[in-house]
């Protein structure tokens, strides 16, 4: 008995190696893809499921803060009425310069909707996402995945025909070319740092840098435009006997419960 | 007759997409350590019990095969890593923890949690560089403090199975041996 149950371990390994073996020969690509395609919907309802859960759980536990985040969150408020209105007025300006100039600026960006299918989680400093888009929407690895606010969550890092993995812009592998958003204008390397927040070293002794900077996408990447918003400078990291200093940014987006999510295409 | 042994098939079908839909969708959005949990493996731990080693295989092949499907990293990691989890189990359940109480199906939770971890950090490591890719796992303190929770999640979910499958089945009961 015990050996005829060896045997049916053999034979299920024999099973293992032919898959793997076809779906390296691309053999059963289009039955994947078939498979896939079908079965999205269904995760699309089950990671909706599980999120709405999550935002639950949050929402209790964090009740007690609310109300300390809301009266932060007031004066927010009030410090940016007061900077939109100012805003406005530099916008009203600049709309009537650039008449004067005849210049013609179009922002027009092309992206692809999608929603999570689920996540992976299995190692902590690497977490990423799967959407329910791939090369059949025209999604390349590299492009920025922003959401609903436009604030970058994260980067396509690898695509199939329907479905997409999206590396969290908290993720030890996701980095992004930035720039913070001072009077220098500095540049630098926005780098995940273990899943919990963003790092961005390396930064000469020489620039000023302040806690609530806004940090930004620099547009010196490839297909990644300039101006999305990656976070704000939460701690500058300084000491006087170092070449450089780091900082560290807090985004923006609540990372654990994003279930929409819009890739811009080059 | 045959018809139920192709309702029995359609039906080990079933389960190994159901299996794979909800690890990879619902328990991966679950908030805290809850997405932790290895819903496939604890499964078929219980599988090989209620069951026996042929449809705890079938099963594994076919939730293996889909959540390979699903995920990006090399084709195969969870094919093997299951495959191997699951033969392991048998051996030690055949051989040490034969008598099937919670105590040693959590002591087998626990060591088929750690295979499973370990045959999924290898196989990829393996696999990545034959598939051009690069391995995805660094060995960091989070990458054990995630085992940790993942074998504290597997552990509670071991105790709400055995108390639903000996609330439902005799195969966790104890058998006594009569001397005549």
């Amino acid at each position: 008995m015990k050996r005829a149950n060896w045997k049916r371990v053999v034979y299920a390994g024999a099973v293992v190696g032919l898959l793997i073996f076809l779906h390296s020969l691309k053999v059963v690509a289009p039955l994947e893809s078939r498979l896939q395609a079908w079965f999205n919907p269904v995760l699309i309802h089950l990671y909706s499921t599980g999120n709405g859960l999550k935002k639950f759980y949050y929402f209790q536990t964090d009740r007690r803060d609310l109300a300390v985040v809301a009266d932060g969150l007031r004066s927010e408020v009030n410090r940016l009425t007061e900077e939109n209105s100012r805003l406005k007025a530099l916008e009203s300006e600049n709309e009537s310069l650039k008449k004067m100039l005849k210049f013609f600026s179009g922002e027009q960006r092309h992206y692809v909707a999608s929603r999570v299918i689920g996540r992976s989680d299995f190692d902590q400093a690497n977490q990423t996402i799967l959407i329910d888009r791939g090369t059949r929407d025209g999604l390349l690895p590299g492009l920025a995945v922003v959401d609903q606010d436009g604030l970058v969550i994260g980067k396509v890092v690898d695509t199939k025909e329907v479905s997409s993995e999206v590396c969290l812009v908290t993720s030890s592998k996701c980095q992004f070319a930035a720039a913070i958003q001072n009077e220098n204008k500095t540049i630098g390397l926005a780098k995940g740092d273990l899943g919990l927040t963003v790092k961005m070293e390396l930064i000469p002794q020489s620039e000023v840098l302040k806690t609530g900077d806004i940090v930004v996408t620099s547009g010196l990447e490839k297909n990644i435009p300039a101006g999305l918003v990656l976070g704000k400078i939460s701690q500058v990291v300084r000491e006087n006997n170092e070449l450089w200093q780091s900082a560290r940014i807090e985004t923006l987006s609540n990372l654990d419960s994003v279930s929409l999510a819009s890739i811009l295409l080059p | 007759m045959k018809y139920k042994i192709y309702l029995k098939y359609l039906g080990f079908f079933i389960l190994s997409v159901v299996l794979a839909l909800l690890s990879t969708g619902f328990v991966a959005a679950l908030p805290g350590y809850a997405g932790n949990v290895d819903l496939v493996v604890v499964c078929l731990l219980f599988l090989l019990i209620v069951a026996d080693l042929r449809v705890a295989l079938i099963i594994s092949l076919l939730a293996g095969y889909f959540m390979d499907i699903f995920s990006f990293l090399p084709f195969g990691v969870n094919l093997i890593s299951l495959l191997l989890t699951v033969s392991c189990c048998y051996a030690l359940l055949t051989s040490f923890f034969t008598n099937r109480s919670l105590y040693s199906l959590m002591a087998l939770t626990a060591i088929a949690t750690a295979i499973n971890w370990s045959m999924f950090r290898l196989s990829d490591s393996i696999l990545a560089p034959l598939s051009g890719l690069e391995s995805s796992f660094d060995m960091t303190l989070s990458t054990w403090t995630n085992l940790l929770f993942r074998l504290g999640m597997n552990l509670l979910l071991c105790l709400v199975f055995f108390q639903v499958v000996n609330f439902s089945t005799n195969k966790l009961r104890p058998v006594f041996l009569f001397k005549k």
